[in-house]
């Protein structure tokens, strides 16, 4: 497994049946290579979160990235597809309330990679 | 949802917590932090939300092309958002296609190379 060593990331068959599950219609399939973009989307959507709670914790001048580090970050992270992330996440209730105070822009995906690129050169 | 189906949500969620698990632990090392073991499974848990959402529009940009499969140019429609990440999106689709002409030409040009060899047999 060189590709382990080489870069962490999300195998395209796992990607494929992720996706292939939530689909509505029994006939809709996923290309090939449209599952491998796909894999990179995901790493870059969690690289988003990891780095954006990174740089919260450090803002707080913590040790350890925890729970509510990436719960401050949630609501820039992805407004438009908050109603579902408060459904996922309605089991931890402090999780929820406090996204739920927050005011949220309307647009989503905010800067996304844009911001852990410059982001990371601030930290280092 | 049968039981089935529900061993293989489960399995997927794993899998997908682990990939989350030993990104975090990447980039924490890069940032001499340690991610909570809490903080990866929120992580785990909106990323596996999220594939649900993205799932969900690529189906529908793919019926709106009139196909049955999903193909790279949705994918690029669920980036748009964002400027940064549609670019980054259109040049890894970039880098995956070069990389496939590349087979493609090392595949043909085995096979011609391998008639010369008979042709010269002959």
């Amino acid at each position: 497994m060189a590709e382990q060593d080489a870069e962490i990331g999300f195998r395209k068959d796992t990607v494929s049946k992720l996706l292939s599950g939530s689909f509505k219609e029994e006939k809709t399939k996923l290309s090939g290579d449209a599952a491998l973009l796909m894999a990179e989307m995901l790493k870059v959507f969690v690289q988003e979160a990891a780095v954006r709670s990174l740089k919260q914790a450090e803002s707080e001048d913590s040790d350890q990235v925890d729970i509510e580090h990436f719960e401050k970050v949630l609501p820039q992270l992805k407004a438009a597809v908050l109603p579902s992330l408060l459904h996922a996440t309605s089991s931890k209730a402090h999780l929820c309330s406090s996204v739920e105070q927050q005011v949220l822009p309307a647009c989503s995906m905010v800067p996304f990679i844009k911001a852990s690129w410059s982001s990371w050169k601030q930290l280092e | 949802m049968s039981a089935d189906q529900d061993e293989t949500r489960q399995r997927l969620k794993a899998a997908v917590h682990f990939t989350v698990g030993r990104l975090c632990q990447k980039l924490g090392e890069n940032h001499r932090r340690v991610f909570s073991r809490q903080a990866i499974a929120a992580i785990a848990e909106t990323t596996f939300r999220q594939c649900d959402i993205f799932a969900k529009d690529l189906e529908a940009f793919a019926r709106h092309a009139k196909r049955s499969t999903v193909s790279t140019e949705d994918v690029k429609l669920v980036a748009r958002r964002s400027t940064a990440l549609s670019i980054y999106i259109q040049n890894k689709s970039e880098e995956l296609n070069q990389e496939q002409r590349e087979l493609k030409k090392k595949n043909t040009g085995k096979r011609k190379s391998r008639d010369t060899e008979e042709e010269s047999r002959e």
